[in-house]
């Protein structure tokens, strides 16, 4: 079902048979069934579907923030389904970056602040070495200049780019991205993916990118349609020239 | 560790004024806390120095009867005996000299004063009233009580030369309207006599005020005619805590009733317990108050912090992080407000020199006597604590509770 990787190796990131349900009683929705995942280093994920299909519930797994109803998730070849919580923690700190769909940063801290915040798995390495990381991956993702302004002071574009960079801060292995180019114009959103897939490639992170933008989910590894809870590959059977096109209305903008 | 004392401080921040809302409530329970212990315990420490100094620790009196013995005394006169509690009572000292060698026996004696009291009406020609007379010996009475620094006319020396030389209490003497060097006519039921008034005091306490004038104790035996015995001891004590326990000692051992200085101010020792009790009950629901409202913002803020919360569970922060960080947050306003509330109470207290209190028949001065305790701040840090403890505490919970996954989806809204 899941295509063979291009890479080789171990994957860095492994489900396999993740269910969850979400409400109670009458309420109750199957999010996911059974649904596996693999992502090797430097691999770009891109899952698409329809909202409210379970795209972020599934990243939230992925990113052990929640457990799921049964199957497991592996990270770097360990299983996560029998950790404390206090592991699981070390792991998200030390492996996993996480973009946020809507909000990308803590408000009350600079830009800087959320860096270093995000970075507390160089607690033994000194302030200065860490904070100059911090600078430099800002500048990298062009809000060098920025650094001290609060989320609030900048625009929508900058704030994505800012929770790129922050989500890539501690040098995890794996970036979970939902949606970090959504409510961006064309030009904005191309640039945050580039500087995503640019970080990715340089440093060789696996990368699952949950996207509406069907342009941006194309320049990606592999692309996984959600479906009644799992993941099955999408091939587009249109020519590129209709590429930007949304498949389904954006209703959030409605 | 670090990091979460910033981030604590940071989301206190956020909120400014409810923040400084709750700390100023904080601030302020300490404040009035300290406030009524030094104004209510100053009270009543001034009250207990006065009667110690004025009426003595123990009053030792009426000789207990035997019932085996005769009633009547070793010179065959007939004794006046009561009934007591239901105990028999021989009315006074009669042998003073023996009683006092055997008194000043026990341990933690510091003197011993006769006293010959009696009822009697004082009249200064337009007007009269009841007093209780206090016939005394200066010479042993001055070195025990604090009557000399209480004057406030006239002096202990021309009481001292003066036979006919009275004490009268500043309130006695507005209402009888006279001054040093004025004549009071003492009338009792045995006889009239005049005398001459050498001094004013002011104990502060108004039923001693009102009601007492002292004498020379062998004029007072003429006024009343008891040429001899008839009087109590009123003993001073090295500890006055130990009254009550030495004076059980005494009546045992010596046959004579006992009465400590507790006992005896029971009714006003309750009062002022009632008061310190009701003051506090009062200042401590303030504090609640204080804590409701803390309690109030810190929920608001856990609510208003949701998504910041689980942006930090993504970056790894346990739920231990989550709940230290609020309970950091309790920690800081506990800490400022206890602060801020010291000083406030310290400036408090020294306001409340200015503020004259009266209660009518118990405290005539004009500048209320103030208690200044470590223990006063020590114990309204300690509410505070508690009270802040709980108020801090189920936010934190609530915090750590959290779901990030549930903010993540529910934020799609
Ligand atoms: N507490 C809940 N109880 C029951 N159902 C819930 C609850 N929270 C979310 N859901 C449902 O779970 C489904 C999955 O939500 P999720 O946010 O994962 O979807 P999504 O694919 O990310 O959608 P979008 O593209 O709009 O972001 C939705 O249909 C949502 O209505
Ligand atoms: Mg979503």
């Amino acid at each position: 079902m899941i295509l063979p990787p291009s890479s080789t190796g171990q994957p860095v990131l492994r489900a396999s048979g993740l269910s969850y349900a979400l409400g109670k009683a009458r309420r109750r929705l199957q999010v996911l069934r059974s649904l596996s995942l693999e992502v090797y280093p430097g691999e770009k994920v891109a899952i698409i579907g329809p909202s409210g299909c379970g795209k972020s519930t599934l990243l939230s797994i992925l990113g052990l923030l929640e457990r799921p109803d049964a199957g497991e998730v592996w990270i770097k070849g360990v299983s996560m389904a029998k950790a404390s919580e206090e592991e699981r923690a070390r792991m998200r700190s030390d492996a996993l970056g996480f973009v946020f769909q809507f909000h990308f940063l803590l408000e009350s801290f600079t830009l800087l602040e959320n860096l270093l915040l995000a970075m507390r798995r160089f607690r033994g390495v000194s302030t200065a070495a860490v904070n100059e990381r911090a600078c430099a991956l800002l500048s990298e993702v062009g809000l060098g200049d920025k650094i001290h302004r609060r989320p609030h002071e900048l625009s929508g574009g900058e704030q994505q780019r800012a929770a790129v960079a922050r989500a890539l801060a501690h040098d995890p292995q794996i970036l979970l991205a939902d949606e970090p180019t959504g409510n961006l114009d064309t030009a904005s959103a191309d640039r945050v993916f580039g500087l995503i897939a640019y970080l990715a490639e340089k440093k060789g992170q696996g990368v699952v990118l949950v996207t509406h933008n069907l342009s941006i989910a194309e320049r990606c590894d592999r692309v996984l349609a959600m479906q009644d809870g799992v993941l099955i590959p999408h091939n587009f059977v249109k020519p590129k020239k209709r590429a930007s096109v949304v498949d389904f209305p954006e209703p959030v903008l409605v | 560790m670090q990091s979460n004392w910033i981030i604590a401080w940071r989301l206190l921040v956020t909120r400014k004024w409810a923040m400084a809302l709750t700390l100023l409530g904080v601030a302020l329970g300490v404040a009035l806390f300290i406030m009524a212990q030094a104004e209510t315990q100053g009270l009543e420490r001034f009250f207990v120095r006065t009667v110690l100094g004025t009426n003595g620790a123990i009053r030792l009196g009426d000789r207990l009867q035997d019932t085996l013995h005769s009633s009547t005394d070793e010179e065959g006169l007939l004794a006046i005996t009561t009934t007591r509690e239901g105990k028999l009572y021989v009315q006074g000292i009669d042998d003073p000299e023996a009683l006092r060698s055997a008194v000043q026996r026990f341990s933690g004696v510091k003197g011993i004063s006769e006293v010959l009291e009696g009822q009697a009406r004082a009249s200064s020609g337009i007007y009269t009233e009841p007093v209780t007379v206090h016939g005394i010996m200066w010479e042993a009475h001055f070195p025990l009580s604090s009557l000399d620094e209480q004057l406030v006319q006239g002096s202990v020396a021309s009481f001292k030369e003066a036979p006919e030389g009275l004490l009268c209490g500043s309130f006695l003497a507005r209402r009888l309207g006279v001054r040093v060097g004025d004549w009071v006519d003492l009338t009792s039921n045995a006889e009239s006599r005049r005398y001459r008034v050498t001094g004013v005091y002011e104990t502060g306490v108004e039923d001693i005020d009102r009601n007492r004038l002292y004498l020379h104790l062998p004029e007072a035996r003429v006024l009343f005619h008891r040429p001899y015995g008839g009087v109590y001891f009123q003993i001073t004590i090295d500890d006055p805590k130990a009254a009550t326990a030495l004076a059980v000692q005494l009546e045992d051992t010596l046959g004579h009733h006992a009465l400590s200085w507790q006992e005896r101010e029971q009714v006003w020792l309750d009062i002022f317990w009632l008061i310190r009790f009701s003051s506090s009950v009062l200042v401590c629901m303030v504090i609640l108050l204080a804590g409701v409202g803390m309690f109030n913002s810190l929920a608001l803020l856990v609510l208003e912090k949701q998504r910041e919360l689980a942006i930090l569970r993504a970056m790894g922060y346990t739920r231990k992080d989550v709940r230290q960080i609020f309970a950091l947050q309790g920690v800081m306003i506990y800490v400022i407000g206890t602060l801020l509330g010291w000083a406030l109470g310290a400036l408090g207290t020294c306001a409340l020199k200015y503020i004259p209190l009266r209660l009518r028949g118990l405290w005539v001065g004009e500048e209320p006597a103030l208690a200044w305790e470590v223990d006063h701040y020590l114990t309204a840090a300690l509410i505070v604590a508690v009270v802040v403890f709980f108020a801090s505490t189920i936010p934190a919970r609530r915090a750590a509770r959290l779901e990030p996954g549930q903010v993540i989806r529910g934020s799609a809204l």
